[in-house]
């Protein structure tokens, strides 16, 4: 077995602090989770003196104080997991806005709704006892035992945090604590199911469709209703996913493995706009469809990953100027991947994701003992991401306002997408025949809409830019794509 | 349970206290009034965002 055959982010760089913090640096992941203790740190110290909430928040104090003190190990494992970051995060918001008499902040829209309160002292309240979940997964993790302050009710199925594990059934229940491995409940004691989980040599991917399953999260794909045997359904193809990755971009399989708690697999009998998705609320874990083609699992697990190393860039270093960013407020550009406009925070997440994505795809392409509709596949990807690369990277030129340490990062991502995209052209110089995949994994051709003629892969580009670049944001401007 | 990422308790202490000080920053009407940004914190952690393939990414 070859290692990765092309490599064109390889090469020294003029600087190599910024390509590293783009693409290797462990530091953006490590960040995130020291960050996420300083949160749960600092609402703690704060708690107590916040208006309205004297006694739930020397509870929450107490039992924060008692998980920090099972030590380093104990609380890494509870801030790197999912929903810890999104519990931190809104905890912080939420303190905020009582602390300065501030409306809500976004973050708890979905408390709103559920709760039916516009006070974000109530919100705050309810949002504290939910850190039992937390406690609950740090003391089983530390193997001690562990008695909550206050229950804290929760509905079954729900993940528990730091475990690949959930409580199943289809209950509400208290949460009282913890003793000898078990969960005290007020149904009696309940015993976490291990979730079906993804190994291969250097990567464990655990399959969680229950983390979404928490109060002020808010919403969910559709994986989020389906069951662990589903889960273990698709554990093979994700398996099988996780080995090309192995071959064609072994880099990003140590972060898949370090940083990536749980990954939720979407049937494909349930298609929608959350087929692929990664909430920046739930950093360290993603969906994607469990379309029955391990190259297109393995390119969707390194796309999505990514994002969720992009959104810890985000968070560490800023990137993008504006307050609106990222909303769907400036929803207003072109992109290459979409049908509708995009804020340029979107933009700038596909610019980013296609980089390793192209790298792994170049890869694939080049591999000449792959079956012959991967290399289609392949070949197609090549062409077509370096088209939306191109015209991505002009939307980011021409209307991206960066921070000054987002311009140094820009200029980066830029150089990277310009050599991925002449390691495309020397790889594949011409144009190929477009390509997309049915939903039972198969790669067909593709054709006009009136199924006279196949399509290239210039030619989709070339259609998706004349039929939704409504405002004209690449008029008269010398792209691949424009050509064709 | 996945590979261990022990916390580095120096840093969480540092980052803790600058945080414990944004919270007891004044708001953004009084920090204006003062000559200050108090959106500071709030600059470096971008609001919530769903990067989603869409339906037809793949397809």
């Amino acid at each position: 077995m070859r290692s990765c055959e092309v490599a064109p982010t390889e090469r020294p760089k003029e600087r190599p602090d910024l390509h590293d913090r783009l693409w290797r640096d462990p530091e953006v992941f490590l960040h995130r989770i020291d960050h996420t203790a300083a949160l749960m740190a600092a609402v703690a110290r704060a708690a107590a003196r916040l208006p309205g909430l004297e006694a739930g928040g020397s509870a929450y104090a107490a039992t924060f104080s008692r998980v920090r003190d099972l030590g380093p190990e104990v609380l890494g494992a509870v801030c790197g997991d999912p929903y810890a970051h999104f519990w931190a995060q809104t905890a912080f918001d939420l303190a905020s806005a009582v602390a300065r008499g501030e409306p809500n902040p976004r973050r708890a829209a979905a408390y709103v709704r559920d709760l039916g309160t516009e006070d974000p002292r109530a919100i705050l309240a309810e949002h504290l006892l939910q850190f039992g979940r937390l406690a609950i997964g740090a003391a089983l993790v530390a193997e001690t035992d562990l008695e909550l302050p206050r229950a804290v009710r929760v509905s079954l199925p729900t993940a528990v945090p730091a475990l690949a594990a959930a409580l199943l059934g289809n209950a509400e229940v208290e949460l009282l604590g913890v003793e000898r491995g078990c969960i005290r409940s007020s149904a009696g004691p309940l015993e976490p199911a291990a979730c079906p989980v993804a190994r291969v040599p250097g990567c464990e991917l655990p399959l969680q469709p229950h983390g979404y399953a928490a109060p002020g999260i808010g919403w969910s794909p559709a994986a989020g209703r389906s069951t662990f045997e589903v889960q273990e359904r698709h554990r093979d193809l994700v398996e099988r996913a996780l080995r090309l990755i192995a071959r064609h971009l072994p880099d990003a399989l140590e972060p898949l493995d370090r940083f990536i708690r749980w990954v939720a697999i979407n049937p494909v009998s349930e298609m929608d706009d959350t087929n692929f998705v990664s909430d920046s609320n739930l950093l360290g874990s993603f969906a994607v469809l469990g379309i029955d083609n391990p190259w297109v699992v393995a390119s969707a697990c390194i796309h999505e990953m990514h994002h969720n190393r992009l959104f810890c860039i985000e968070e560490l270093d800023g990137f993008l100027e504006g307050e609106r960013l990222g909303t769907h407020d400036d929803a207003e550009y072109y992109s290459p991947w979409r049908e509708q406009p995009r804020p340029l925070r979107g933009i700038l997440h596909g610019l980013y994701v296609y980089v390793p994505e192209a790298r792994y795809w170049q890869s694939c392409a080049a591999a000449t003992d792959a079956p012959e509709p991967a290399l289609a596949l392949a070949r197609d990807r090549v062409v077509r991401i370096r088209l939306q690369q191109e015209i991505a990277l002009h939307q980011l030129e021409r209307f991206g306002r960066f921070t000054a340490r987002g311009a140094e990062l820009f200029r980066q991502l830029a150089e990277d997408t310009r050599d991925t995209i002449a390691s495309s052209r020397r790889l594949v110089p011409d144009d190929v025949p477009a390509t997309y995949i049915e939903t039972d994994g198969t790669v067909v051709r593709r054709r006009s809409d009136d199924g006279s003629r196949p399509l290239s892969s210039r030619q989709v580009a070339a259609d998706h830019l004349r039929s939704f670049d409504r405002l004209g944001q690449l008029a008269g401007v010398s792209v691949e794509a424009v050509s064709a | 349970v996945k590979k261990s990422n022990p916390v580095n308790v120096a840093r969480v202490e540092e980052l803790t206290r600058e945080l414990v000080q944004d919270l007891d920053r004044p708001t953004s009407n009084e920090a204006s009034r003062e000559g200050q940004s108090a959106e500071r914190s709030r600059a470096s952690r971008p609001d919530s965002f769903r990067a989603s393939g869409g339906k037809h990414a793949i397809m």
